[in-house]
């Protein structure tokens, strides 16, 4: 290379064709290809929060399903004549022993004499106390028929 | 072929020892970057399946207990209720309970924490045959894991003991004790699996639920209809 095929540019020397100079890369250029880089990493790590997610899930929604079935128990051990007299709170409780999941339970007596017990559980992703429950976070229900 | 390689007029550019080194260290930089990712990634995968394991584990531990309890008989109900000696501690059950298997029958089944600790503690499971309520030739048989042998995490279970029926007010409420003195039978056992792991210090796997030991007497000529509804809502925890 001869030292002819270099220009000065600003106090830059750039090499170039003769007669042609060449361009840098320009603001826009710059933020273009850092926002493509920013978009992959994100993509990557997106991924790898979305792999713990399912472990996450899959151990709310045992939990949820263990106290819903640990609420059944305890309200199936209630004797029956109570049972039929109870007004559960319409608005969903939280679990005592764990109190990020909630619960609702319904009875319901049937016209044949059998009772129709539900609970439904959730759990809340916020830390927040004192909020109404988000029912929308219902994870379980579950049911039972005492006759 | 002329050897040329670029238009006429428009000299070739060569790339310099500068733009070389930039770029190789532009290069290194992502690599460091993929590499960072895949690593992480491999970590995380890691620390999922351990916590997979551990879940997996309580999940079927809680199945053995809850069957164990739901087949269980109160000594009351017995022909001879001598023969067997239940016990209900904080780490320790030991319950008259129909087993399956190769010998089926009545056995009294004690569950209790393994000895040790770290990655070869267990829970135990221990199954002595009721005397003369047993069919076949059932013996004692030795102490095995409940569930799976765990692998690289210390399982814990508690139980806890209702002996009078919850009362109903906006809330269910249970009195759970730690434990019950001889001769009572309780009406709820609360059964809680615990595993801690290095990799989630603050979020343990927790299962907790309670299980009516055998028959109620209240609930004596009752009779459950097999409608239980489980439905997943779609969480997005």
């Amino acid at each position: 290379m001869r030292l002819s095929d270099r220009d000065e540019v600003n106090g830059w020397t750039t090499l170039s064709p003769k007669g042609r100079k060449r361009r840098a890369f320009s603001v826009v250029e710059l933020i273009v290809a850092t926002a493509v880089f920013v978009v992959g990493v994100a993509a990557i790590y997106d991924q790898f929060v979305r792999t713990q997610l399912p472990s996450k899930r899959r151990l709310l929604q045992a939990q949820g399903r263990l106290l819903a079935h640990q609420k059944l128990e305890e309200i199936r051990a209630v004797p029956a004549e109570d049972l039929l007299q109870w007004n559960p709170a319409e608005a969903f409780r939280p679990i005592e022993a764990q109190p990020r999941f909630h619960y609702k339970p319904t009875v319901a007596a049937r016209p044949d004499g059998a009772v129709d017990v539900t609970v439904a559980v959730g759990w809340d992703p916020s830390d927040a106390e004192g909020q109404a429950f988000p029912e929308g976070q219902v994870i379980v229900v579950e049911g039972r028929s005492l006759l | 072929m002329s050897g040329r390689l670029h238009a006429p007029g428009l000299r070739r550019k060569a790339v310099t020892l500068i733009e070389l080194l930039v770029a190789i260290a532009g290069l290194t930089v992502l690599s460091l970057v993929a590499y960072g990712v895949y690593d992480q990634t491999q970590a995380a995968s890691l620390k999922i399946a351990r916590r997979q394991a551990a879940i997996d584990y309580a999940l079927l531990a809680m199945k053995e207990l809850t069957l164990l309890l739901e087949n269980a008989v109160a000594p009351a109900n017995l022909d001879r209720p001598e023969a067997v000696r239940p016990e209900f501690k904080a780490d320790r059950l030991a319950v008259p309970s129909y087993v399956e298997g190769a010998s089926p029958g009545l056995y009294l089944v004690t569950v209790s924490p393994g000895e040790g600790s770290g990655e070869g503690a267990h829970l135990l499971r221990r199954e002595s045959p009721v005397a003369g309520l047993t069919s076949g030739e059932a013996e004692q048989a030795p102490a095995r894991p409940l569930g799976l042998r765990p692998e690289g995490f210390e399982p814990r279970v508690r139980f806890r003991y209702a002996v009078a029926p919850p009362r109903l007010g906006a809330d269910v409420q249970v009195d759970y004790r730690e434990e019950l003195e001889a001769g009572l039978w309780p009406v709820l056992v609360e059964i809680v699996i615990r595993i801690e792991l290095e990799d989630y210090p603050t979020n343990p796997v927790e299962l907790r639920t309670a299980v009516i030991p055998g028959r109620l007497p209240s609930l004596a000529g009752t009779r459950e209809t097999a409608a239980t509804e489980i439905a997943a809502r779609g969480a997005r925890p």
